[in-house]
C-alpha cells in the first residue's frame, strides 16, 4: 500500500510493437509540490512514461503507484475540440470532475487574459496553449503530468506558463513536465530527471547539483558516459 | 456523460445534419413526383448511397476512436477508452435514428399524397424498428473495435473489422430473410429500395431488405416483428460479447 502522496514506479517496460520503448524505469518521488522536469532526446520514452502514469497504456511490466486521488494530464497536441468556447470546455471539465475547481479556473483565465466566450479555434497557438494549461491546473489534484507544454509556445508565452505552473501548484502535488528546452526552463525545476533509451540516466534534487550546473551539460556528460561504456 | 454525449452530437452535427437535409430533400421529391419514374429511381438511389456513408462512416468513426486514439478529450471521459467508444457510438446512434425518422416520415409522407396513408402507430413502429435495427449495426461496430484493438497494425484491424462487420451484416439479414420466408412464403425480397411498390424496407442490421406481399396492390405492413427480433438478439449478442472482452487491457499510443 502506497503512502498518500508518493508516486512510485518500479521496473516499468513497456513494449509497443517491436520495439523495447521503456526498459525498467525506476522513479520515486514523494508529493510535496515539486515540479520534476522530465527531460530526454525524441525516442527516449518520455511519453510512454507519462501515458503509462495517465492509464492511456495499460499493458506494462513492473508496478506504477500513483498519490491517492486523480491524475490530471495534458497531451503533446491540442485535443480541446475548435468548435467549442473555453466557457463550454471549462462546463465538461466541471460536470466531469469533482476535483475540478471552477474558481481557480476563473482565476486562471482572467490572469491570463483568456476570453472564455472565445472559441478554442480561434485562438493563437500560444493562448490555445494557455487554455490547455488552465484547464489542466483547474483540476486539484495531487499528479499532473504534462507532456512538452512549452515547445511551441514563444519565450513570452512560456515564462508566463511557467510563473503560473509555479504558482498554482498544490502544495501536496507531483508536477512531471517533459521537455527539450531544458536550458530556457531549467529554472522552474526542482527536481529532474533524464531519461534516455527507455531507461532512467539520472534523478536529481537541482538544489543539491553544484552550483552554477547547467542541466543541459549534465545530461550531455551522462549521455556521453552512457555511450562510452556501451 | 450527458456533456460528453452533447459535445459528440455538436461534432458530427455538420455531416449529419447535411445528410439529413439530403435525404429529406431525396424523400420530398420523392414525394412530390411520384408518378415519375425518373425522379423515384434517382431519389431511391441517392437514398441509398446516403444511408451507405452515414453507415460506413459512423461505424469507422467508432473504430478510430480506440485505434487512431488521437482524441484525448473523448478518450479522457471517465471510464477511458471502453467509456469513450460507448458515449461516440451512442452519438452517432442518435444522428442516425434522425435520419431513420427522416426517411419513415417521407415514406408516411408519399402514402398521405396518394390519399391512403399508413396510421401513427404504423409510422412509430416503423421508425422504432429502424431504430433498434441501426442500433444493432453499431452494437456489432464498437464490439468489433474493442475485439480488433489487440491487432498490432491499424490497417489490418480496419481490414479485420470491415470484413467481420460485413460477414455479420450478411447472416443477419440471411437469417431475417429465412424467418420471413418461413412465416411468409408468398413474400418476395429485393435488396435496397423497391419502386414498384412503398412499402418501408426491413433493416437487418444496416442493411436494407425490401421484402413484401408478390401481390402489389395489398397494403400490408411491410416491417415484420420476426426482423426486429432478430435485431434485437444481435444487440444482446454484441453486449454479452463486450462484457468479458472490456477487461482486456488496452494501449491507446
Amino acid at each position: 500500500m502506497p503512502d498518500l502522496g508518493l508516486l512510485e514506479i518500479s521496473d516499468l517496460r513497456v513494449r509497443l510493437g517491436r520495439r523495447q520503448v521503456l526498459r525498467g524505469v525506476d522513479l520515486t518521488i514523494p508529493a510535496r509540490g515539486q515540479i520534476v522536469g522530465l527531460f530526454g532526446p525524441n525516442g527516449a520514452g518520455k511519453t510512454t512514461l507519462m501515458r503509462c502514469l495517465v492509464g492511456l497504456l495499460e499493458r506494462y511490466q513492473g508496478r506504477i503507484d500513483l498519490p491517492g486521488g486523480g491524475v490530471s494530464y495534458m497531451p503533446d497536441y491540442p485535443y480541446l475540440y475548435p468548435f467549442l468556447t473555453i466557457e463550454q470546455c471549462e462546463a465538461l471539465f466541471r460536470s466531469r470532475y469533482e476535483d475540478f475547481s471552477p474558481e481557480v479556473a476563473r482565476e486562471l483565465f482572467d490572469t491570463l487574459g483568456l476570453d472564455r466566450s472565445r472559441r478554442v479555434g480561434e485562438l493563437s497557438k500560444g493562448m490555445s496553449e494557455q487554455a490547455h494549461v488552465a484547464l489542466t491546473f483547474a483540476r486539484r489534484v495531487p499528479l499532473y503530468v504534462l507532456d512538452e507544454p512549452l515547445a511551441a509556445v514563444d519565450p513570452y508565452t512560456r515564462g508566463l506558463l511557467v510563473d503560473l505552473v509555479r504558482r498554482l501548484r498544490p502544495p501536496d502535488s507531483v508536477t512531471i513536465i517533459s521537455t527539450h528546452i531544458i536550458q530556457e526552463v531549467g529554472e522552474l525545476f526542482d527536481e529532474v530527471a533524464m531519461l534516455l533509451d527507455g531507461q532512467v540516466l539520472r534523478h536529481d534534487q537541482v538544489a543539491d547539483l553544484p552550483a552554477g550546473t547547467e542541466l543541459e551539460d549534465v545530461y550531455k556528460q551522462e549521455v556521453a558516459a552512457r555511450w562510452a561504456t556501451t | 456523460m450527458g456533456d460528453d454525449l452533447r459535445i459528440q452530437l455538436l461534432r458530427y452535427r455538420g455531416t449529419y445534419g447535411g445528410l439529413t437535409a439530403a435525404l429529406l430533400a431525396c424523400g420530398v421529391a420523392t414525394a412530390v413526383w411520384h408518378d415519375q419514374e425518373a425522379v423515384l429511381i434517382t431519389g431511391s438511389l441517392l437514398t441509398m448511397v446516403l444511408w451507405c456513408f452515414a453507415c460506413a462512416y459512423a461505424a469507422y468513426e467508432v473504430f478510430r476512436v480506440l485505434h487512431a486514439a488521437d482524441d484525448y478529450l473523448l478518450l479522457s471521459v471517465p471510464g477511458g477508452g471502453r467509456a469513450a467508444v460507448l458515449v461516440r457510438g451512442l452519438a452517432l446512434l442518435i444522428w442516425l435514428a434522425v435520419l431513420a425518422v427522416v426517411e419513415v416520415g417521407c415514406w408516411a409522407a408519399a402514402w398521405v399524397v396518394r390519399d391512403a396513408g399508413p396510421s401513427a402507430a404504423q409510422i412509430a413502429y416503423a421508425a422504432g424498428t429502424r431504430v433498434v435495427s441501426l442500433t444493432a449495426f453499431l452494437a456489432l461496430a464498437v464490439l468489433l473495435a474493442l475485439a480488433t484493438k489487440p491487432l498490432r497494425a491499424r490497417t489490418w484491424a480496419l481490414i479485420s473489422t470491415i470484413g467481420a462487420l460485413a460477414v455479420l451484416i450478411i447472416a443477419i439479414g440471411a437469417l431475417q430473410l429465412a424467418l420471413v420466408r418461413l412465416q411468409h412464403p408468398d413474400y418476395v425480397w429485393t435488396m435496397g429500395i423497391d419502386t414498384e411498390y412503398f412499402g418501408i424496407s426491413q433493416y437487418a442490421t444496416a442493411l436494407p431488405l425490401a421484402m413484401r406481399p408478390r401481390d402489389l396492390t395489398s397494403v400490408a405492413q411491410t416491417v415484420l416483428p420476426v426482423t426486429a427480433a432478430v435485431n434485437l438478439a444481435a444487440i444482446g449478442l454484441a453486449a454479452a460479447i463486450w462484457w468479458p472482452l472490456r477487461r482486456q487491457r488496452l494501449n491507446l499510443p
